[in-house]
């Protein structure tokens, strides 16, 4: 028995923050899958396609910066 | 005749003024010099001292053609229900292209070929040819298209996927 099939994964974000301070965002904007599955009598199934997978990755670090300025009054 | 006592008014004056993410310190010295019939006032700078919180970014959009190869099983829960399980792996083509960038990051090394693996549980509801299916596609990123030198870059992504289905028997 084979069943075809077609998949959307909506947007989703997810981060991670690492200890210097970096941490990274990622969103996935969106998935898309066509796959085609075949199934034995014993209810084993096995499963390819094709999928497109797309994401935002955002890298940031945050630090201090002190300034100092003067002026005369 | 100006006395010891008078002779430094408002000596020291200062204030710290703490806002969110900022420090500002301001002092004003204000001396009258004894022994002079004139008074005169001397006015020290006024020093500003800021702590800035600095928050650099770079952005990529990262497009990956994949390959997926699941094996599962399948289990009749109802009259036209299914709950399937499925372990798999993804090898994919990966695209990556910088949308914004910071000079004071470094820039990452970019893999081309990637791999993932997955886990799948799905239910499906078939009524003769046609069903549709929610499933949670979890998977950790093995060989991720974008890394940041001495940074951990491990990805685990819980994604809801919502399918159709044709039955050919």
């Amino acid at each position: 028995m084979l069943l075809l099939s077609a998949g959307f994964d909506p947007s989703f974000s997810f981060s991670k923050i690492n200890k210097d301070s970096t941490s990274i965002l990622e969103k996935n904007n969106y998935s898309l899958n066509a796959e085609v599955s075949y199934f034995t009598k014993n209810k084993i199934q096995f499963s390819t396609g094709l999928e497109l997978d797309v994401l935002t990755s955002d890298f940031s670090k945050n630090g201090f910066s002190k300034r100092q300025h003067s002026k005369w009054l | 005749m100006v006395s010891q006592k008078d002779s430094i008014q408002n000596g020291y004056d200062s204030k710290v003024i703490k806002t969110t993410g900022t420090t500002v310190f301001e002092s004003t010295n204000n001396i009258w010099i004894p022994g002079e019939s004139i008074s005169t006032t001397v006015t020290f700078p006024k020093y500003i001292v800021s702590t800035q919180i600095i928050s650099a970014h770079q952005i990529y959009n990262v497009t990956s053609f994949g390959l997926p190869v699941y094996v599962g099983y399948s289990y009749k829960v109802g009259n036209h229900l299914y709950f399937e399980e499925s372990i798999g792996a993804i090898f994919s083509y990966q695209q990556a292209k910088q949308k914004s960038s910071n000079f004071s990051l470094p820039d990452p090394t970019i893999r081309t070929m990637g791999v993932k693996i997955a886990i799948r549980p799905q239910i499906r509801y078939q009524f003769n040819c046609f069903g549709v299916s929610l499933s949670s596609n979890m998977g950790y990123d093995l060989l991720p298209a974008l890394n940041w030198n001495g940074i951990t870059r491990s990805r685990y992504y819980p994604y809801i996927r919502v399918g159709v289905h044709f039955m050919l028997k």
